[in-house]
Order: C-alpha cells, then structure tokens, then sequence
C-alpha cells in the first residue's frame, strides 16, 4: 500500500505555516514595536486599556462574523442589528421593565432578525450579501421607529456600569469581550455547532448527505451572531448613556476588516477567532498610533482602509507561493 | 444473521423521470450479501440515479426497495442510513477542512457523557478513527491530518472507511477511482479487496472492466435507463460485458447460486 507522506523539512512546507499566520498578528507586532519607540505614552497600562476598550464592541461582533465568514457567508446587517438591539433595550428600559428583561428583549429583537437572515439564506438558497443588505435596512426601519429618530435618553444610572463598572481592576466591556470570546472558542473547536459551522463552509453537500439538518444549523449561526450583536449593543448604550438609532452605523464593516486581518477568507471554510480578536485590536490600536502621532481624524479611515488592503494582498502573495 | 440466499437488498420497478426523460425505467435490481456488484454503463445510462434511489439522494417515482426481503421506505439520506445503506459519492464526501477524524464522523460526532455531552469526544474519535485505519490497512501519517493536504487516494479511502466503520449493510462507491492516478486507484482497489475480504457487501460503480473482474463477483450492466442484464463474472467474458454496454440487452438476472457455493446449505437440504 503506498503511503505519501509529507517531509517534515520541505522548505515550501515551513513557507505555507508562516502563511497560516494572520496578517493581523504581523501588525499588531509592527504596531506595538513602533508605536512604543514612537510614543512614550503608548505602553502605558490606561493606554492599553483603553484600545482594549475600544476594540471591544468590534472584537465582539468579530466573533459572529467570522463564523458566517467561516460558512462562506456575510452579515452585513449586524450593524442596524446592533442598533435595533440596543433601541429596545433602551426603549424597554424607560418603559420601567427591569434589567434582565429589558436585556432579553434586545437580544431576542436583534436574534429575529438573525433567524430572518439565517432562514433566508438556509431554507431559500438565497445570496447571503443580498438578504443582509435587505435586512440591513429592516433593522434600521426598526430601530428608527421605535426611537422616533432620536436618542433614547433618560435611562436608569445603572446602565452606565455595562461601560464603566469594574471587576478586579478591569472595566466590564473586557470581562465581557474575554467571556464571549472564550463562550464562542469553546463553541466553535469543541461543539457540533462548531464543527458544523467549518462544515457547512468545507463542503456544504457532504454534510447534509451525512444526514445532517444543514439549514437549522446555518440558521443558528446567523442567530448566534446576532445574539452577540444585541450584547454588544449594551456596552455601546452605555458609553453615551442612551439609546441612539444609528449608534451601529459601519460597525459591519469594521467586523469584517477585523475577520479578514484575522485570516478569514471569503472563499469559506477557514477563519479563527484568535485572528479575529487580533484583528479587532489591530485596527483599534491603529487608530489609537494614529491618534497619539497627531494625524488628523479624517484621514485615520484612510489609513486603516490602506492596511486592510495591504495586508490582504500580502495574503494573496503568501497564499500564491 | 443473514441468509445468502435471501437478497440483501432488491429494487423493484423503479422509474425516476426528471421532466420528461426517464433517468431510470422499470429497473429491477438485486444485490446479495457479502458480494462485490459493479454496475457498469454509458455515461446516462442510469448508473447514478440507480444508486441515489437507495442512497435516498433521489426521490423515486416508482418502484419498491426490499432490504433481507422486506419493504422499507428510503425518501432521504437519512432514511439510507437507518437501513444501514452508506454512500460514498465521487467528490461530495468529505470536508477539506477538517480532520482525517473528523470526517469520519462527520455528522455523528462521539460526545462526551454527562454534564460534558455538549462538548465533542476529540480523544474517542481519534481513537476509533486509528483503529478503524489500521483494521483496513489505510496507512495515513495522522487522523488529525487535515483532509485538504491528502491525495486523492487517500482522500477517498478515508470516505469509505466512515462507511465501513459504521457498520453499513451495503455500501455503494460511486466511481471511487474516477480521478485517481494509477498508483492512487491500486490503493482504494486494495481497500475494496480488503473489505470483500471482511465480508462487507458493496455496490460499485466503474468503467473498467479489468478492476470490475479483478474485484467484483456480479456485474450489472445499465442502458438508456433500463438494466441491460446483470452477469455472474466468474461465467462471463469482458467482450459479453462489452456488448451489453454498446448494443444492450433483454433484462435478465443471473442469480448467485452458483456464486458462493454453500457446503452448509446443503447440508441443511
């Protein structure tokens, strides 16, 4: 019987690992290294925090997108999700409901349009880019006319503490980001929704001939990202201390910026969420160089916008050799 | 315990039209326990919607499957695999992603027990994944291999060893050797002769007549969507196979008794 096996000194072999490697790990070196020497300010402990704080509401939504990017999918509506989300908790909250019910409503407000996504997409064959573009603008609809087009303001001082409240020295949104980081990592390498979820983007065909329900589990997908989107909205609520319509605008993209530095590839079946974190911080520390050298705040867009495109072409390369 | 005598499984008159064509017309079809059926043909001639109707990837208009002489009802891949029918398709079978393991069970992940059994049992299937290799002599560097770096050889020894390891009745190979290389296709062979050799039943599709009388003990032959016939190849020549394929022929069944001969039964007589 013939056995081919692979040289462990196979120069291409140690090439393609160093490939494996998410552009967004390469930046954040380059980052900290420069920014360091650059800025006496940068390695400071309430610096770091700080762009760990910044990048939390991103690095969350990440980790939904990556597993839709892993399913050769895309959910552009997370966005107006998030803000959808964050309106009927504010909403629910000036209506006097307490916490834990209030937090249910948004969640479960921004997971209806998860499972709107995920069963278009699932049951009906339909394009992923579409039906998130149309859901996109429903969600928006909503969030719009639930709050009239205005902040919800007025909300209860407790809600601040989703923002401010500490734990053993941290602030909340980063227990919260490390939590769902970790819930969604277990999720993904050491459940059936994981392995299905890297399934369904390897080979769709083979895992519903394996008797697999393929369209429940992709559904859930969508629904889970959403889920994550409405938490997010919580800390995005908090920082102002009100509910604001459109409070979610672009964080879509920023996600996939994030997913894609972290190695997630559009072609489906590949992506981790350890990329996506490192992309998340990678673009917020990014922001936060660009901030401390003094470059004015209209070209920071720009400049991540640059980065983004460098660093996938330099996986293309990578990818090519 | 099963009855050589008795068909593992029989197609009864089964017709599948996609529009107005006929993929399948009327087919009668019968493969007995423990023995090797290929199922020869020209390209439409019906080879696959044939298996698909007892994979349950294809819903039949007509016609009845029998499996140890009892009507069962086959509508989805699901259904396939209760009757413990496993298919492996030519390039639909696995997830470049994943594992050597992890395909194997794809879709029937081994949890963990207790409070743990929403957590997948990594070690179990690793474990089992080995064994089931060895059992088969598939030699492959690590079941934590990713698929995607594997040959295609490999690739598809590993399809057939889920069937095999889940215990299936009857597994059905559609061209398991369609892109294979030389060296490639004599390694599934090996694996095919290694499972006759175990005693598993399998339904074969294949274009070459030399692997299809090397491996197999009946062949059935498909034409324009009806059976042609089907041959005992111990009694038949590849010219006889030929002609069926090229002109065609009456429908006719040559059964197996001559096949495996059964000192036991006839003792029992």
């Amino acid at each position: 019987m013939t056995e081919l096996s692979i040289q462990n000194g196979d120069p291409r072999k140690v090439w393609a690992r160093l490939g494996d490697v998410p552009a967004a790990l390469y930046l954040l070196v380059i980052l900290f290294v420069g920014l360091s020497v650059a800025s006496p300010y940068f390695l400071t402990q309430a610096n770091l925090i700080n762009i760990v704080l910044q990048a939390s509401v991103v690095l969350i939504i990440s980790l939904g997108m990556t597993l839709i990017i892993i399913t050769e999918g895309i959910d552009l509506s997370l966005g107006p999700v998030l803000s959808f989300a964050g309106v009927v908790f504010g909403a629910a909250l000036v209506a006097g409901w307490s916490f834990p019910v209030a937090m249910i409503a948004g969640i479960v407000a921004a997971m209806l349009i998860g499972g709107l996504n995920g069963y278009l997409i699932a049951y009906h064959d339909l394009q992923p880019f579409i039906v998130t573009l149309g859901t996109f603008g429903l969600a928006m609809s909503f969030a719009m006319s639930i709050s009239g087009g205005e902040s919800i303001s007025g909300l209860p001082s407790g809600v601040q503490w989703f923002n401010d409240g500490h734990i053993l020295g941290l602030p909340f949104p980063i227990w919260a980001t490390a939590a769902l980081f970790l819930l969604t990592h277990i999720l993904l390498k050491h459940t059936r929704f994981g392995r299905y979820v890297y399934a369904i983007g390897g080979n769709r065909k083979a895992l519903q001939l394996a008797g697999v329900r393929v369209n429940l589990w992709q559904t859930s997908i969508y629904v889970y990202a959403a889920a994550l989107a409405g938490f997010a909205s919580f800390i995005m609520t908090a920082r102002t201390n009100a509910a604001h319509p459109t409070v979610g605008m672009g964080l879509e993209f920023d996600a996939i910026a994030a997913a894609v530095l972290g190695g997630a590839s559009f072609s489906g079946g590949k992506g981790t969420l350890f990329g996506a974190a490192a992309g998340a911080l990678a673009v917020a520390t990014l922001r936060n160089g660009l901030n401390l050298m003094n470059v004015a705040a209209e070209w920071q867009s720009a400049a991540v916008g640059v980065v983004i495109i460098a660093a996938v072409a330099g996986d293309a390369i990578r990818g090519r050799t | 315990m099963t009855n050589p005598s008795v068909p593992l499984i029989e197609l009864r008159g089964a017709t599948k039209k996609y529009g107005g064509v006929k993929a399948i017309d009327n087919v009668n079809f019968t493969v007995y326990p423990g023995e090797v059926h290929a199922l020869c043909g020209d390209n439409a001639a019906g080879k696959s919607t044939l298996i698909k109707c007892l994979a349950g990837a294809v819903k039949r208009d007509t016609g009845d499957i029998l499996i140890n002489g009892k009507s069962v009802q086959i509508q989805s891949p699901r259904d396939a695999k209760r009757h413990g029918i496993e298919t492996v398709y030519q390039d639909l079978a696995l997830a470049d992603n994943l594992n050597v393991a992890a395909n194997l069970f794809l879709g029937r992940e081994v949890m963990r027990s207790g409070f743990a059994r929403i957590f997948i049992n990594h070690g179990f299937m690793e474990d089992e994944a080995a064994t089931v290799l060895k059992r088969l002599k598939i030699r492959l560097p690590s079941v934590r291999q990713k698929v995607h770096n594997m040959s295609g050889g490999q690739r598809q020894c590993v399809a057939i060893a889920r069937a095999v390891y889940f215990n299936a009745q009857l597994i059905i190979l559609d061209e398991p050797t369609a892109a294979l290389g030389v060296k490639e296709t004599e390694m599934v062979f090996d694996l095919v002769r290694e499972m006759r050799d175990q005693g598993h039943t399998v339904i074969m599709i294949s274009h070459n007549l030399n692997h299809v009388f090397d491996l197999c003990d009946r062949v059935t032959v498909m034409k324009t969507g009806v059976r042609a016939g089907t041959l005992k190849v111990r009694e038949a020549t590849q010219d006889d196979v030929v002609k069926l394929i090229m002109a065609g022929g009456r429908d006719f069944d040559q059964s197996r008794d001559a096949l495996h001969s059964a000192p036991d039964l006839a003792g029992c007589a």
